[in-house]
Order: structure tokens, then sequence, then C-alpha cells
């Protein structure tokens, strides 16, 4: 698979940059949501528990299992998002870093909801607050 | 799959060109290489197959460097520090041509800056910098030099550059390292092939 062209491209103007970094954010803080129920640390967000229950690619395994499992699995794209994020809250992201960061999370989501990267966004609840 | 890249590696240090070391770098991988002298600067000339051009150039210093004490890599040419004539050469231009363009005067204007000598008339430019300039602003094909080959000279300088500094300097360093270091861990982790993979391994129900 080639590298999406993004991934290498400066953005063109200020407002593009904004956008991408309140992509990230939203993205993220959904991460986050799973991330705290898959730690035990919260319960699972209503928008996951439906996306939980459905047949993924003929898998027997209860949500949990599940949730568990993507934990497992991806412990270190979760990490690294993370980490992101938090350089993210500082305005620490060059536009390379930032366009990786929203590449990884639209990814991780996409992985999750077992649907393309590009369906992600309309399938998440709007952020609250 | 593999490649086989060519590149000069300058070195530094004790005579490469006696029998013990000759057959030292052959013995240690290095039979892939013809070592010469020029105006006392030791060089290597590689055919070296490998996964990347990165990958070929990291592993014949780490090879060069463990066959003969002492010796040490300075320089993976062609150097990235290219003066007006080089990019001239490089470009399929006339010196004046690039010195009208360098200074605004000619084309679209902002010529990236002078990377050295900057206060001199031999300035001397990032050639990763002007290669992209001239595709950018002029869709121009010029030879961007392979993937790597920057990364390979700065980890050369960095680490020529930090035995004399000071301990809140190497502080520093440190710091944006580490900077740098997590910035390249991102890009590895999000890099498609790197998820692509985790995405195989996601599919399989014994992952666990």
């Amino acid at each position: 698979m080639p590298t999406p062209p993004e991934l290498n491209e400066e953005f063109r103007s200020q407002a593009e940059r904004t956008a991408a970094q309140a992509e990230l954010r939203r993205l993220g803080y959904h991460l986050r949501e799973v991330m705290t129920a898959a730690d035990g640390a919260g319960s699972v967000p209503p928008w996951l528990t439906d996306e939980l229950r459905k047949p993924l690619r003929g898998h027997v395994e209860s949500p949990g299992e599940r949730l568990a499992r993507y934990r497992n699995v991806f412990a270190d794209e979760l990490q690294a998002l993370d980490d992101a994020l938090v350089s993210a809250d500082n305005n620490q992201l060059d536009d390379y870093s930032l366009r990786a960061a929203r590449y990884l999370a639209r990814r991780l989501l996409a992985t999750l909801l077992d649907c393309p990267s590009s369906e992600v966004t309309h399938r998440l609840p709007a952020r609250p607050g | 799959m593999t490649e086989t890249y060519e590149f000069t590696l300058l070195v530094a240090g004790p005579d490469l060109q006696t029998d013990e070391a000759l057959n030292s770098l052959a013995e240690t991988g290095c039979d892939d290489a013809t070592v010469g002298s020029s105006g006392g600067v030791q060089y290597m000339d590689f055919d070296r197959e490998a996964s990347s051009y990165l990958a070929a150039v990291l592993s014949a210093i780490k090879d060069v460097e463990a066959a003969v004490p002492g010796a040490r890599v300075v320089r993976v040419l062609p150097d990235e520090y290219v003066s007006l004539a080089e990019i001239a050469e490089r470009t399929h231009r006339t010196r004046e041509s690039v010195r009208l363009l360098s200074i605004g005067e000619r084309g679209p204007g902002r010529f990236p800056p002078p990377a050295a000598r900057e206060a001199e008339r031999n300035k001397l430019w990032r050639w990763t910098e002007v290669a992209a300039w001239f595709a950018d602003a002029l869709e121009d094909e010029v030879p961007l030099g392979p993937p790597g080959h920057a990364a390979a000279n700065a980890i050369l300088d960095l680490r020529s550059s930090t035995s004399d500094l000071g301990l809140t300097d190497l502080a520093l360093v440190r710091r944006e390292l580490a900077s740098i270091l997590h910035r390249v861990r991102l890009m590895e982790i999000a890099s498609p092939a790197s998820l692509d993979a985790k995405d195989a391994r996601w599919s399989h129900a014994d992952s666990a």
C-alpha cells in the first residue's frame, strides 16, 4: 500500500492546520474513552457498546473480550497516539507529526469500528463539551 | 527485497590500504568496496546490497569501523552541502543562471537560504532543500538523492560534534534527540505498512 501523499506534506494554510488539530482532538477524545474502558478505569461509552456487539469477520467474542484484544494488539499504537495528543495539547506537533497522528487515530478507530477510515468521523458521536 | 546501492565513505584514521587493513575489511564484509585515497583523504567506494539506501550506508559504516581499529567514517558522498557551481552542474544550468535564481533576480523567488558560509563568496546550500525548491518552484526534475542520504550524514555529524560539549549543552542535545526520537517513533508506528501488519494480526482471533 503506498504512503498516502497527505502524510508527506506541510499544511497549505493555518486554517487547514487548525482543522487537523480539531479533528485529532476529537478522534483522540474517543480513543481515550476506548483506552479507559479497556483498562477497566471507566465504563464502555454508549457509542461503542453497540459497535462491539456486531460480529467481526466471524470472530466469536464478547464485547469485553474484543476490547481487551484490541487494547493488547494495538498497545504500542495507542501509547504513541496518547503521547502525540499530549504534544498536540502543548502545540508541539509539527505538520508531519500532526498528519501522522491524525492518520493513526483514524486508522485505529476504523479498525475498531470495522469501517473505512473515511467513514470514521460519521460513525462517532459529537464530542461533548 | 534488496537492491544494490552505490555510495562513497570518507574515512579518517589509520591507513586502510595496508595488507592487514584490507584483509580485515574483506573479512568483515567490505569485499563490496574498493579503497583509495586522494589528496590525503581516504575513501571507500561501495556497491552494497541492502533493503534501503540508509541500511546499506549504516551497515557499511559499522563494518569499516569494526574492521580497522581507530577508523572513523566522517562523511557519505555525494555531499549534502553544495556550492553554486555544484548546483549548476546537478541542475544542468549555467552558474550565472543559478546565481540569479539564488538571489531572486530570476524565477519565483524564495530560494533556500545558504546553510554554511553565509557571509562569504563561496556559500554552501543543502542539496535536499535546493533540489526540493527546483522541483516545487520550477517543476524541474532534479535528482533529490536517495532517501536517507541526508539522515546518514546528519548522524555522522551529530556523533562527531558532541565530544567537545559541556554538560549543559549535552543535556540540551539529549532533549532535542528525545524529541526527534519521539517524532520518528510516531512516523514509524503511523506508517501504512506498519498499520496494515497490525490489522492483519487483529483479523486473527488468536492474536490476544
